[in-house]
């Protein structure tokens, strides 16, 4: 079974437990008669950086698509922040909430295959990830009001602060479709962190990035839950990319978690290899070693040059 | 027989009136089929319904052309508030007992709703208003419509001196109502929190929920804007046409209709230039055709728009403004 934590990074080990930021319990997801996720909890620590992985198909992004909204768990209940975010009627009261609300309660998410709006400017992409922050109704915006005025006037100050956060200060007005694809990346986190979330999902962040972009990028999810005093939650079906910067990681296979724990405990864990390569348990477990050292001299040009 | 310019110019003017408001209903057709992808097929029965309140407003207040001209600007003012409001909450009302229950269904679904909607609102025009043409409440004094500013305007005086082209009065209130009210959508839609939300929701429907936009909210603000456009294209057809029927909103939808597919369905500059070249293919053909071409009326108009409408589809389905829209995945 799963390998047990023992100890979870960001969580004193004595005293009071902390609440959790986000936790799932039980959660399942059908499809007709396709079980996408089963049975699934996991526990995502507060101020953590957390990965779930798992290979292609695993249920990982049905997961993030239930957190987000998206899709109602069959079975199970979500909490955010010691709030139930949704729930099925097998754990109580059914409840769910609405994408724009639970975006309005502190959650923000990317996209695995990027979803920006592409006829906008980068600038526009960043105030509409704003909207749930900001108040002017349509009277307002109609008539002109002072208040109305000072906080089109401050988004658009705190969108280009954003847009310079994440290294786009001088492509506010340029296109979202025309811009390359590192800096689509950078836009829809920018477009995210917009509407100041405590809990930022990432869904393949790195995809189709160079070892040195990926450590680039990894860095900068660190620094980003530092200056912003986030909790950042990322998919990944490449192991090797999560392992260097997360507190915890939760892996699934065919919708259920196999394991969880730090990435060493994971790293180590037969049913994780098997999950991902096969059998052939040592080699793969070599080859995993190695990658990831490429990956940390990777990080390591980076930072000297 | 040598072209006539001076007629010419007269149908380009009675066309770029009329085009304009088909451009105000064009707009509504745009703005819901951006942002649900319906073709609402009842857009032009709430214009109809529109120039009935209108109508109905002006009678109430038992104002005529006989009284001062500052009390029948008032009215005509507070005749096209009130078509706007009415037409607006008409339409953001079927919106909410018709179509939003058939979000996620299949778009054959809310189409036939609309032609049902469209079905029911012509019954109640007739209810309302009998079923023969009705002529408008004789706000407009009769010098008003005569009144031609080529002749009577200082420096125009002199240029159009000898020339028998007119331009009255109601051509330029056409005008005056139509260009603000466009501006004024246009620095809406891209100017202000709700506008942009509503070009992201346009875009991709999930990815702007999940940037925290009430998508229901944002559609039923295109509802309500598209219904108070043809709200006041109502009072104005109502005054410049001096004359509504029940299923005047037929032609003019399906016009509009057209202009949008003609501009690019779903863009506002492309709905407001397509409807200003139907205006004038409408004109033309009513008019001035008929002058070259034995025979050629006002019976041949509905042919030339719906085989514009055909080639359109068939040849550029995307329209003149279109682009490619953008892909979902």
């Amino acid at each position: 079974m799963a390998a047990q934590v023992t100890s979870v990074p960001g969580q004193p080990t004595t005293g009071a437990r902390v609440e959790p930021i986000l936790e799932t319990r039980s959660v399942s997801r059908r499809f007709g008669g396709l079980v996408a996720v089963d049975q699934v909890s996991i526990v995502i620590p507060r101020g953590s950086i957390s990965s779930v992985i798992g290979p292609n198909g695993a249920g990982k992004t049905t997961l993030f698509n239930m957190i987000a909204g998206i899709y109602r768990p069959s079975a199970g209940e979500i909490r955010f922040d010691g709030d139930v975010l949704s729930r099925a009627s097998d754990m109580g009261r059914a409840r769910y909430r609405r994408p724009d609300q639970i975006m309005e309660a502190g959650i923000a998410r990317t996209f695995q295959n990027i979803r920006l709006f592409a006829n906008m400017t980068a600038l526009e992409n960043v105030q509409v990830g704003m909207h749930s922050r900001m108040k002017a109704g349509a009277v307002g915006a109609m008539l002109r009001t002072a208040a109305v005025r000072r906080e089109e006037a401050d988004s658009r100050i705190r969108a280009i602060e954003l847009l310079d956060y994440v290294g786009l200060g001088r492509h506010a007005e340029s296109t979202a479709k025309n811009m390359s694809y590192g800096d689509q990346r950078r836009l829809e986190i920018a477009r995210a962190l917009a509407s100041e979330p405590r809990l930022l999902l990432l869904d393949e962040p790195t995809a189709g990035m160079n070892p040195q972009e990926t450590a680039g990028m990894t860095r900068f999810f660190d620094q980003m839950r530092q200056d912003l005093n986030l909790t950042v939650l990322l998919i990944e079906h490449d192991m090797k990319v999560v392992m260097g910067i997360s507190d915890h990681v939760s892996v699934l296979d065919h919708g259920q978690k196999i394991a969880e724990g730090t990435p060493d405990e994971v790293r180590a864990n037969e049913q994780v290899i098997e999950a991902y390569l096969g059998k052939d348990a040592e080699q793969t477990a070599a080859a995993l070693a190695s990658r990831q050292q490429q990956v940390d001299d990777g990080a390591t040009e980076v930072t000297n040059s | 027989m040598d072209f006539n310019w001076t007629l010419f110019f007269q149908f380009l003017v009675i066309g770029l009136a009329t085009g304009s408001l088909v451009a105000l209903v064009a707009l509504g057709y745009t703005l819901v089929y951006g942002i649900i992808e319906l073709i609402n097929f009842a857009h032009g029965e709430v214009f109809m319904m529109g120039a009935f309140f209108a109508a109905t407003v002006i009678t109430l207040t038992g104002v005529t052309g006989d009284d001062s001209a500052g009390l029948i600007v008032a009215i005509m003012l507070l005749a096209l508030a009130g078509a706007m409001i009415f037409s607006a909450l008409l339409n953001r009302g079927i919106d909410w007992v018709a179509y939003k229950r058939l979000r996620n269904a299949p778009r054959l679904a809310p189409l036939i709703a609309a032609i049902g909607v469209s079905f029911i609102l012509q019954n109640l025009g007739i209810y309302w208003k009998g079923s023969n043409p009705f002529t408008a409440p004789s706000l407009i004094p009769f010098d008003w419509r005569t009144y031609n500013v080529l002749q009577e305007w200082p420096i125009l005086r002199d240029w159009f001196e000898g020339s028998t082209l007119r331009i009255t009065l109601m051509d330029l209130f056409v005008i005056a109502v139509t260009l603000p009210l466009l501006v004024g959508l246009s620095w809406f839609v891209y100017r202000t929190r709700l506008g942009t939300a509503m070009r992201a929701t346009a875009q991709d429907r999930e990815a702007a929920a999940l940037m925290g936009i009430d998508i229901n909210r944002t559609i039923g603000i295109a509802f309500w804007l598209g219904g108070s456009l043809a709200g006041a294209a109502g009072l104005v057809a109502l005054l410049y046409n001096n004359s509504a029927r029940f299923n005047m909103g037929f032609q003019y939808g399906l016009y509009a209709f057209t202009a949008a597919v003609l501009g690019g369905i779903g863009n506002l500059a492309g709905a407001v230039v397509g409807g200003v070249l139907i205006g004038v293919i409408w004109a033309m053909s009513d008019g001035f055709l008929g002058l070259y071409i034995e025979g050629w009326g006002s019976q041949w108009t509905n042919t030339v728009i719906f085989s514009i409408l055909v080639l359109v589809l068939v040849f550029r389905p995307s329209g003149i403004f279109g682009s490619p829209t953008t892909e979902k995945v």
